[in-house]
C-alpha cells in the first residue's frame, strides 16, 4: 500500500501535476480505498481548522512585510553602512553581501526575498569594482538562503504548524546556526580570496568616523528585528502578533522614506496573496493527506517499521540528509517541505531526534536545495537580477557555499547543542 | 512572443480574480492594524478592544480562498517540471491539460466540502444564523465560512474555465494556447518576469 502510494506520488509529481492536487487527490484515493469509514467528509472541517490557524496567519503577514521592505529602500542604506565595516577584508564587497543578507534575514522570513533585495542593491558593483562574477553571485545566492534560518522564517512557521512545534523555540534554535553559517560563508570568501587574490575586486578602507556615522542606517533593521523577533523571544507576542507589528513597522518606515505609492501597495498585495494562496493550498491538501495517513495507520506503520529496522540514528539521519540533497536538486523548496514532512518527520522522530533540532537541520537542507542546480530558486533570482552572462556562473559560484552548508550539517549532527542550547536556556530562565 | 508561459490575456475572469486579491491584501493589512492595536492596548491598558485574534482568523481563511484563482491565472501554483525537458511539446501539452484537470478536481472537492461545513454550521442551534463563536464576540461563524466557500467556488469556476479552454485548444492541437493558459512558466520566462518585477520596483522607488 505504501509502495503503491509512493509510486503514484512519483508518477504524478514528475508528470507535472500541481503539487497541491497530487497531495489532495492522493489523500482522497487512500481515504476511499483503505479507510474503514469515509474520511473525505472530514475535508471541510480540516480545511476550516487549518484556514483559521492563528499561527499560520503570520505567513502572509511576514510575506507582506517583506514586500513592503523590498520597496522601502531600507536595504540600500543598510548595505552601504555594513560595507564600511567589512569591506577591508580580502573579498571586499562579498563580505558586505553576506553581512547584509544576514542582517536583512533578521527582518525577513524568506530566502528568495533576501537574495532579491540584497542582490538588486549589490550586483551593479560587479563591473563597477571589478569582481569575479561567479563567486560574487554565489555569495548572494547562498547569503540569501540565510533568510529562512535566521528568524523570522516563514518556512519555520510551516514546519512548526505541520509538526506541532513551538515557533518561538525554532526561532531561538535557528539564531546560533544562522550566525555561524554567515560566518562560515565569510570564511569561504576569505579562503578563496587569499588563495586567489584575483577573485576580489577593489576594496575600500573606510575611516572610523565614517563607520560610526554609518551606524545610524542600521537602526531601522535592528529596531524591526527587536520588535518582531525580540517580542517572540521575550514571550510578549505570538508569531502573528509579532508579524503584524512588523508589517506596521515596515509600513511606517516606507512611508517615512516616501517610498510607498498606491500602485506599489497593490503590487505588494498581489505578490503577497498569490504566494500565500499557493502555499496554503498545498498546506490544506497536506493536512488532509496527513489526516488520512494517520487514520489508515501509515504513520504508525512507519514508526514501527523504523524501530524494527534497528538502524543507528546516525545512519538514519545521514540517509535523510542525502535524500534531501538529491530531492533538493529537482524540487521547489516549499512543496518539497510540505509534501515530504508527513513521511519524513515520523521517521526522524522514530529515530529518536528532538523536533526542534530536526527543524533546524531540515531548514539548512532546504537552504541547500535553494542553491543546488538545476532547480534552485535563489540561483534563478540572482541570475534574473544580473540580466546578462551565463547561468553557469551563479551555479559554480554557489558550490563553495554549499560546502559550508554541509559542514554546518555535520556540526549540527556532532553538536546538537548548537540548536538546542538557546531554547533550553530561555526555558530555564523563564521557569 | 515566445511560447513558454506568457500569462494569458486579462479577460473578465482574470480581472475579477485580481480585484479579489487586492481586496484580500487590504483585508490582511486591516488585520495587521487591528492586531497591532490590540497588542499595544494589551500592554498599555491590559485590555483588548478588537478581538483581533478571532477576526484575523476569519479574515485569513477568506483571503486564502479568494486568492486561489489569481494564483492560478498568474501561474503561481507549483508544478515540478524537472522531467519536462525529456518530453516533446505535444506530450507536455497533454500533461498540462491533465494537470489542470486534476486541479479542477481538487478545487471541486474543496468547494463542495467547504459548502458542506458551512451548511453544518448554519444548521447548528444558535441565536442567529446557526453556531456562534465561543468568544465574547459570539460571531456567527457561518458568515466568514460562506465567503470562504465562495472563494473555493470561484477558484473551481476559474479552473473549469481554464480546463475547457485548454482542452479545446488541445483538441485542435493548438499547443501554444495550451501553454499560454496552463503551461509551466519556463525558466527563461520566469527570469524575465522576475526581472521585470524588480525593474518595476526599482523605478517605483527611484533607486539606481
Amino acid at each position: 500500500m505504501v509502495i503503491l502510494a509512493l509510486a503514484v506520488l512519483v508518477v504524478l509529481v514528475t508528470g507535472g501535476v500541481y503539487i497541491a492536487a497530487v497531495l489532495g487527490l492522493l489523500g482522497a484515493f487512500l481515504g476511499e480505498f483503505f479507510a474503514f469509514f469515509p474520511l473525505l467528509r472530514a475535508v471541510g472541517n480540516i480545511s476550516w481548522t487549518a484556514s483559521t490557524d492563528f499561527v499560520l496567519v503570520s505567513v502572509p503577514l511576514f510575506i507582506l512585510m517583506g514586500e513592503i521592505l523590498l520597496r522601502s529602500g531600507m536595504a540600500e542604506d543598510m548595505f552601504e553602512s555594513l560595507d564600511k565595516w567589512v569591506n577591508w577584508m580580502p573579498g571586499g564587497l562579498m563580505h558586505t553581501n553576506i553581512a547584509s543578507c544576514a542582517m536583512f534575514a533578521a527582518t525577513s522570513g524568506s530566502s528568495v526575498a533576501t537574495a532579491a533585495t540584497i542582490g538588486t542593491v549589490s550586483i551593479p558593483n560587479i563591473e563597477r569594482r571589478g569582481y569575479n562574477p561567479p563567486l560574487f553571485l554565489g555569495s548572494l545566492a547562498a547569503g540569501g538562503t540565510l533568510g529562512i534560518l535566521i528568524p523570522p522564517s516563514i518556512n519555520m512557521i510551516i514546519y512548526a504548524v505541520l509538526t506541532e512545534t513551538f515557533v518561538g523555540d525554532l526561532y531561538l534554535a535557528g539564531l546560533i546556526p544562522g550566525i555561524l553559517l554567515a560566518a562560515m560563508f565569510s570564511v569561504v570568501i576569505l579562503i578563496a580570496c587569499l588563495y586567489k587574490p584575483s577573485l576580489s575586486g577593489t576594496r575600500t578602507l573606510a575611516s572610523w568616523s565614517d563607520r560610526l556615522t554609518a551606524l545610524r542606517h542600521l537602526i531601522a533593521p535592528i529596531v524591526l528585528f527587536v520588535i518582531v523577533v525580540g517580542s517572540i523571544y521575550a514571550g510578549v507576542a505570538t508569531p502573528t502578533e509579532a508579524a503584524s507589528l512588523g508589517v506596521i513597522g515596515s509600513l511606517i518606515l516606507a512611508l517615512a522614506r516616501r517610498r510607498l505609492t498606491w500602485l506599489s501597495l497593490l503590487r505588494s498585495f498581489e505578490g503577497t496573496m498569490k504566494t500565500t494562496a499557493m502555499v496554503m493550498l498545498i498546506v490544506l491538501a497536506a493536512f488532509f493527506l496527513n489526516f488520512v495517513l494517520t487514520n489508515i495507520g501509515v504513520t504508525r506503520f512507519i514508526d514501527n517499521y523504523m524501530k524494527g529496522l534497528d538502524i543507528s540514528p546516525l545512519l538514519g539521519i545521514l540517509a535523510i540528509v542525502l535524500l534531501y540533497l538529491i530531492l533538493g536538486m529537482f524540487m521547489e523548496t516549499l512543496s518539497l517541505m510540505i509534501a515530504t514532512l508527513p513521511i519524513v518527520f515520523p521517521v526522524a522522530m522514530a529515530l529518536g531526534f528532538d523536533k526542534v533540532w530536526f527543524g533546524v537541520l531540515f531548514i539548512v537542507l532546504i537552504e541547500a536545495a535553494l542553491i543546488t542546480p538545476p532547480i534552485g530558486m535563489n540561483l534563478f533570482v540572482v541570475q534574473a537580477i544580473r540580466e546578462k552572462g551565463p547561468f553557469r556562473d551563479v551555479v559554480i559560484g554557489s558550490l563553495p557555499f554549499l560546502v559550508a552548508m554541509l559542514v554546518l550539517i555535520g556540526l549540527l549532527i556532532a553538536f546538537p547543542e548548537l540548536a538546542t542550547w538557546a531554547p533550553e536556556a530561555v526555558r530555564a530562565a523563564r521557569s | 512572443m515566445s511560447s513558454g508561459g506568457a500569462v494569458p490575456r486579462e479577460g473578465i475572469a482574470e480581472r475579477i480574480s485580481r480585484w479579489l486579491v487586492w481586496g484580500s491584501g487590504a483585508l490582511l493589512l486591516a488585520c495587521a492594524v487591528l492586531v497591532t492595536l490590540d497588542v499595544l492596548t494589551r500592554k498599555l491598558f491590559r485590555v483588548t478592544f478588537f478581538e483581533s485574534v478571532e477576526l484575523s482568523q476569519y479574515a485569513f481563511a477568506i483571503t486564502i480562498s479568494l486568492s486561489l484563482a489569481y494564483a492560478l491565472t498568474a501561474k503561481t501554483h507549483i508544478r515540478i517540471d524537472a522531467a519536462f525537458p525529456l518530453f516533446g511539446r505535444k506530450l507536455r501539452a497533454v500533461l498540462d491539460v491533465i494537470a489542470i484537470l486534476a486541479m479542477t478536481g481538487l478545487a471541486a472537492g474543496f468547494a463542495y466540502y467547504s459548502w458542506q461545513v458551512t451548511a453544518q454550521t448554519f444548521n447548528m442551534p444558535g441565536r442567529l444564523l446557526g453556531a456562534a463563536s465561543a468568544s465574547s464576540l459570539q460571531f456567527p461563524i457561518v458568515i466568514p465560512q460562506a465567503i470562504w466557500a465562495i472563494g473555493f467556488t470561484w477558484f473551481f469556476l476559474v479552473c473549469l474555465l481554464y480546463l475547457v479552454r485548454s482542452a479545446w485548444a488541445l483538441a485542435r492541437w493548438d499547443i501554444s494556447t495550451v501553454d499560454a493558459l496552463v503551461g509551466i512558466p519556463s525558466m527563461v520566462s520566469e527570469l524575465e518576469e522576475t526581472r521585470a518585477e524588480l525593474d518595476q520596483v526599482r523605478s517605483e522607488t527611484g533607486s539606481r
